[in-house]
């Protein structure tokens, strides 16, 4: 009789300690202290590290200042992966229109670019030139969308080694600005981090 | 008599051991520095961890108006984790390679603070002993003022 109180007992601590070790879901700062690192992934700290270096870069360079004062427009343009990942780029592409509309230097275009940074609104809303639902004065008239100056894009690349129990990852983003008029890149940034962990034994 | 003796051996050969693995950076610089003093900035320090206060000291804050019209700020940093015990202790605690976030915010003339997507946690890594710099651009050309945050990264790895 007194044995299986015994194993009841420490049954009931052992689901008690396990139960114990779980936390209540709660929210962080996605690149602060509590953030996950990942070997196999572009943690959100990571997207937004990547996304702060840039735009440092690119507004302390006065690329995208023109001569005559007036503020060039960026299209965002594609970044390639070349990793073997589904990573999110609109995560950085986003960050880098919001750090350029802001820096007061340049302008961003929506009419023209690639994926989530187009709005084909543009596009539709002077389908409704034939349309007599609309008041014909109040749509916006072809040939009035102002052309970009520059094209910002990249590329992402992951290499990966394993030496024993220890897995590295090697992340290189490479961005490019390209003045549209000349084809020539003004500015360029590669960002790079590596990450590696050991594999537990058993 | 004899254990004693090897007991104490032991300690000191893996005394010696620990202290001997230092992966501590030697620097070599100028001894009169040829940079001007006039970018140096004084600053106002609030310090809420004293212990990354000691492991990372703050050499020096210069500031200048860049190319682009924009505020950019350099500040100088120090790991202070050499020597026996701080490497003793960074071993323990498996806290050697030091892993630090900072952050800057920046602010206009009216000291409001400018939202920007460049005031990330961003993090950096320092050997014990080395010098790192970090770098923060305004991010637009407002800005009169900064605040540089820095904080032990114990994110797990």
């Amino acid at each position: 009789m007194k044995r299986p109180l015994k194993i009841c007992f420490f049954a009931l601590l052992g689901a008690l300690l396990f139960a114990g070790c779980g936390t209540a879901s709660h929210r962080i700062d996605p690149s602060g202290p509590e953030a996950l690192v990942t070997v196999s992934a572009v943690d959100p700290a990571e997207w937004n590290e990547v996304a702060s270096q840039a735009a440092t870069s690119l507004i302390e360079s006065g690329a995208l200042k023109r001569a005559d004062g007036m503020p060039s427009i960026v299209m965002i343009g594609r970044l390639r992966n070349y990793t073997l990942l589904h990573l999110e780029s609109s995560i950085l592409t986003d960050k880098l229109r919001q750090a350029i509309l802001t820096s007061h230097q340049a302008l961003v275009t929506s009419a023209v670019g690639f994926g989530g940074n187009v709005d084909l609104s543009v596009r539709r809303i002077r389908d409704k030139e034939l349309d007599d639902l609309f008041d014909q004065k109040t749509v916006p008239k072809r040939g009035t969308v102002v052309a970009p100056n520059f094209s910002l894009a990249g590329m992402i690349v992951q290499q990966s080694a394993v030496s024993g129990r220890v897995e590295e990852s090697y992340y290189m983003f490479h961005l490019t600005l390209t003045d549209l008029v000349t084809g020539i890149a003004v500015w360029e940034k590669n960002i790079d981090f590596a990450k590696q962990a050991t594999r537990p034994v058993f | 008599m004899k254990k004693r003796k090897l007991k104490w051996i032991f300690a000191t050969m893996a005394f010696l051991a620990l202290t001997g693995c230092q992966d501590t950076v030697n620097t070599f610089a100028n001894e009169e520095p040829l940079s001007p003093e006039d970018h140096l900035v004084g600053d106002k320090r609030f310090v809420s961890d004293s212990f990354c206060r000691d492991r990372l000291n703050l050499l020096s804050l210069r500031a200048e108006q860049g190319a682009a019209g924009n505020m950019i700020v350099q500040a100088e940093l120090r790991s202070e984790r050499y020597g026996v015990g701080p490497e003793i202790w960074s071993w323990f605690r498996r806290d050697n390679p030091y892993h630090v976030l900072y952050r800057f915010e920046w602010f206009d003339a009216n000291g409001m603070r400018v939202a920007n997507a460049s005031s990330e946690w961003q993090s950096i890594i320092f050997v014990p002993g080395e010098t790192k710099y970090l770098r923060g651009v305004a991010p637009d050309s407002r800005c009169r003022d900064f605040q540089l945050s820095v904080v032990e990264d114990h994110r797990p790895r």
